[in-house]
């Protein structure tokens, strides 16, 4: 059986590549069938925020990686509900369909995964 | 015990001494590593083109070191070496760039090379850069 | 499934802090060992990078133990992961 990997996503989307390096990280393992879950927490809630314009930055818009988590396998998506509320966002804000998790459910996400990667 | 070792630090940042550090302990109490990964700014540290101090620690040729003394596997993300401009001549020809850099005992490969191992290995330990 | 926490700048602490079980592990490593004098009383054994707190001249308090390199493979091989945060 494959081992699993949850990657939390803690970057901001566009202070410099890390939040698109680690999304690469998600869609190897989904191109690969491994079980692989995903978390978005702290600073890293802004990368679902829907409606952003990269572009602006000239920079490649996220929405395209993140659309094709789900095509690639990687269906299990939760945020950090206190990390959206700290940042005045909800569900209804987000480019992705994501399941919020309280503290105590991020912790039993962690203790099930055989793998935990931070970016 | 089988390590693999993300390294997505930058090559003078503290974690990629603390990361070269933890590797040399691992082989010393015979556990092996199943793979060395560079990712991210960690992939500089595999650049033949960098230039140390002579009182300053070479991390690039530490790597060397270790990899050639034990026969590890070191691998440096190809997507984010092109990115960053660490290129093997293959690359290099591909890209009709004017040069290669990679530091012999490295080798370019994709990100799978990274999953691959992290499903052999008993243990995953991420060096990752500070902020 | 045991966890030993790993933090090497103190920015993650109170994330990590949030879900720290009682039967994980905290090592402190580079300038998160500065956080180390403001923690809060734990449960969970914490550890600290013995070269980071020395080439700070940090003083510990009580329950916080030293770590060198070869203790740090130790807890390495006896938590069942090691999560970078």
């Amino acid at each position: 059986m494959s081992k699993s990997l949850l990657l939390i996503c803690q970057s901001s989307p566009w202070s410099g590549v890390t939040s698109r390096e680690s999304l690469d990280i998600a869609l190897a393992g989904g191109a690969f069938e491994l079980p692989v879950s995903m978390l978005w927490l702290g600073d890293g809630v802004w990368q679902l925020k829907a409606g952003q314009q990269p572009e602006l930055l000239e920079q490649k818009n996220l929405q395209a990686q993140l659309a094709a988590l789900p095509l690639f396998g990687i269906e299990k998506l939760y945020v950090c509900a206190s990390s959206l509320a700290r940042r005045g966002l909800d569900s209804t804000q987000l480019a992705l369909a994501v399941e919020p998790l309280n503290q105590e459910q991020i912790g039993a996400l962690l203790r099930q995964q055989h793998q935990v990667l931070g970016f | 015990m089988q390590f693999v070792l993300l390294i997505s630090c930058a090559p003078h940042s503290a974690a990629m001494r603390r990361a070269l550090c933890f590797a040399r302990e691992l082989l010393a109490q015979e556990h092996s590593i199943g793979r060395l990964f560079f990712y991210q700014d960690a992939v500089h540290v595999a650049s033949a083109l960098q230039v140390c101090a002579q009182d300053e620690q070479h991390p690039g040729l530490q790597w060397q070191q270790l990899i050639q003394q034990h026969s590890l596997d070191a691998v440096v993300c190809v997507a984010a070496a092109l990115r960053r401009g660490v290129v093997d001549q293959a690359e290099a020809d591909r890209y009709r760039l004017p040069a290669s850099n990679l530091l012999s005992g490295f080798t370019l490969s994709g990100l799978g090379q990274l999953h691959e191992a992290m499903q052999d290995g008993d243990r995953l330990l991420h060096f990752k850069g500070e902020a | 499934m045991d966890i030993l926490h790993m933090l090497n700048q103190p920015q993650q602490l109170q994330q990590c802090l949030a879900v720290l079980g009682r039967t994980d592990a905290l090592l402190l490593c580079g300038d998160a060992t500065y956080a180390v004098s403001g923690l809060p009383q734990l449960s969970a054994p914490v550890y600290v990078l013995a070269e980071d707190a020395q080439a700070r001249a940090l003083v510990l308090p009580d329950p916080v133990r030293l770590v060198d390199y070869a203790g740090f493979v130790r807890l390495c091989v006896e938590y069942k992961q090691v999560l970078a945060w």
